[in-house]
């Protein structure tokens, strides 16, 4: 359906993007996960031809955006991070406008702007003026926009961002169903954003894909290495960490914190091992009395640097 | 042609909507309407085409400033570049949305050409003549306007950008006095604004006249196309 191929993009030096390909079937619903200056928004532009790429093609049922751009475009709903909106216009005339530029047929109109409009629930708020709407009206009337021509292909750039939990979940199931028609894809810094809502993630990091993941492998990646929290009372610090490294399934432990006899370190089991009862045992041994165990796990920062260092050492 | 239209439709639509179309017509009218009955000694139009030339000046960056730069600036820039649409739907429909204003506003003035049949006889031939001259002047000035807008972000460096390289454009004949020689005083003179216009007033269409204001307005749109499509690499 849609094919990213090599793209690389360079504004004068600075390279946004680095020969990123990937693909996606139909119906399909891909996330790019990303820290922010990762390169996702230049890619979507891209990807929807608000950009040329410096190298490499997007193909759209086999067709080149940049040769093809009218027809291409057409088959597109792009959501931009900040949603394009005309401020002195009500939604409904908006959605009039952005129908007639799509390319929505004079005959279609009226019924499609209704249907999308029931759709978002945009009911209550359609004769307002957009300059008058709250963030997630707004966010709401962009996605609108995106959906107007009914095309195949979603691309929505942070949808959730900047909208409050309530809204967060609405968007994430109005995407989900959506999901049944289009191919989607969407991007995010929020790893549960992407986990809630995608098939399939790329990950990329300074403009280079540093994964390409189906989501349960993603998990499993992230969760399998479990970091643990644990502070013992009476214990010396260096007894504790060589204590610890020489557990089996300990991967590695740090120090946190030593006060008054009492020993905070930070440990992260190996793959899918559960370390916390031989933590236990280990601390009625040595006769240490345990204030504190508790799982911290990964959080995205780590698991970016954790996958961009992984990387570097292949290139190593 | 019907992309161009809903553009039009809706540049027109926000225009009239906020209160800058009205303040500028209110502006216009009230200083010409002075101007005019200070100066009226015949029954003709002249000294009032005059006026409204020399405001047009002045007031077309302010009309013109919002045009890209506020899309720009909103990030709708990204709607349309990404609607199945062309660069030239684009800004045609935006320029015409400007000439449309343009058109009110002189439609407006034809209160003078009343007054001036009411009670006087004046000669047709240089009123309608005049009439023409100012659309394509004014087409022109919009045209240069509308490129400056493409230029940046800013609504304010637009319209000082517009004015100054509108005045730049008038006064270069005065470049004469600097730079010599026939040829160079004859192709300053030619690209000098203001000359292409005296003819008009006078009851004359010149073809030429009308070539340069066309040409005028058709490189400029031209450059604002090239402008656009040249920011996105």
């Amino acid at each position: 359906m849609i094919e990213v191929k090599n793209v690389s993009k360079r504004y004068g030096s600075l390279r946004a993007v680095t020969d990123v390909s990937f693909r996606l079937e139909k119906g399909e619903v891909l996330g790019l996960l990303g820290p922010n200056g990762a390169g996702k928004t230049t890619l979507m532009r891209i990807m929807t031809g608000y950009l040329p790429a410096s190298e490499g093609v997007v193909t759209i049922d086999g067709r080149n955006i940049n040769e093809a751009p009218l027809a291409v475009k057409k088959q597109i709903g792009y959501l931009p991070e900040n949603p394009p909106l005309y401020g002195d216009m009500s939604v409904k005339s908006y959605l009039q406008f952005t129908a007639e530029i799509k390319g929505v047929p004079r005959s279609q109109r009226k019924e499609r702007i209704s249907s999308v409009i029931e759709m978002i629930s945009l009911e209550t708020v359609a004769p307002r003026l957009i300059e008058n709407l709250s963030k997630g009206y707004r966010q709401r009337v962009g996605l609108a926009q995106a959906l107007i021509h009914n095309p195949d292909v979603l691309v929505l750039d942070e949808p959730t961002v900047g909208l409050d939990p309530h809204q967060i979940i609405e968007i994430r199931n109005l995407i989900k169903n959506l999901a049944k028609e289009h191919t989607i894809i969407l991007s995010s810094h929020i790893l549960p954003e992407v986990s809630a809502t995608c098939d399939r993630v790329v990950i990329l990091n300074e403009g280079k894909v540093v994964a390409v993941d189906t989501q349960q492998d993603l998990s499993s990646r992230i969760q399998g290495e479990e970091l643990l929290t644990v502070e013992f009372q009476d214990a010396g610090e260096e007894d504790v960490i060589s204590a610890l490294n020489g557990m089996g399934n300990v991967a590695k432990s740090t120090l946190l914190q030593s006060v008054g006899g009492s020993v905070k370190a930070s440990v992260s089991s190996s793959r899918g091992k559960d370390i916390r009862a031989d933590l236990f045992r280990l601390a009625v041994d040595r006769g240490w009395t345990m204030l504190e165990l508790s799982h911290q796990g990964l959080s995205l920062e780590d698991v970016f640097l954790k996958l961009t260092c992984e990387e570097a050492q292949i290139d190593e | 042609m019907s992309k161009t239209y809903f553009i039009f439709k809706r540049e027109l639509k926000s225009l009239f909507v906020s209160p800058l179309a009205y303040v500028m017509i209110a502006v216009f009218l009230g200083l010409n309407s002075f101007f005019y009955v200070s100066f009226l000694q015949e029954a003709s139009m002249r000294g009032a085409f005059g006026m409204m030339s020399m405001l047009l000046i002045f007031l077309m960056p302010l009309i013109t400033m919002r045009t890209f730069a506020e899309e720009l600036k909103s990030g709708t820039d990204e709607l349309l570049m990404t609607s199945p649409l062309r660069l030239t739907h684009i800004v045609a429909g935006k320029y015409l949305a400007v000439l449309a204003l343009l058109l009110t506003i002189f439609l407006l003035t034809g209160q003078y050409v009343f007054i001036l049949v009411k009670y006087g006889s004046p000669d047709w031939g240089p009123i309608i003549t005049g009439y023409i001259g100012l659309i394509l002047f004014s087409g022109a000035l919009a045209s240069l306007g509308v490129f400056c807008s493409s230029l940046t972000r800013n609504q304010m460096v637009a319209a000082v950008i517009s004015l100054g390289a509108g005045l730049f454009i008038i006064g270069i004949e005065l470049l004469t006095g600097v730079i010599h020689g026939e040829l160079a005083a004859r192709v300053l003179e030619t690209l000098g604004i203001i000359n292409h216009y005296a003819d008009f007033d006078k009851g004359v269409i010149d073809s030429t006249h009308v070539i340069y204001y066309l040409a005028f307005i058709f490189l400029f749109l031209f450059l604002t196309v090239r402008r656009l499509d040249a920011r996105r690499w």
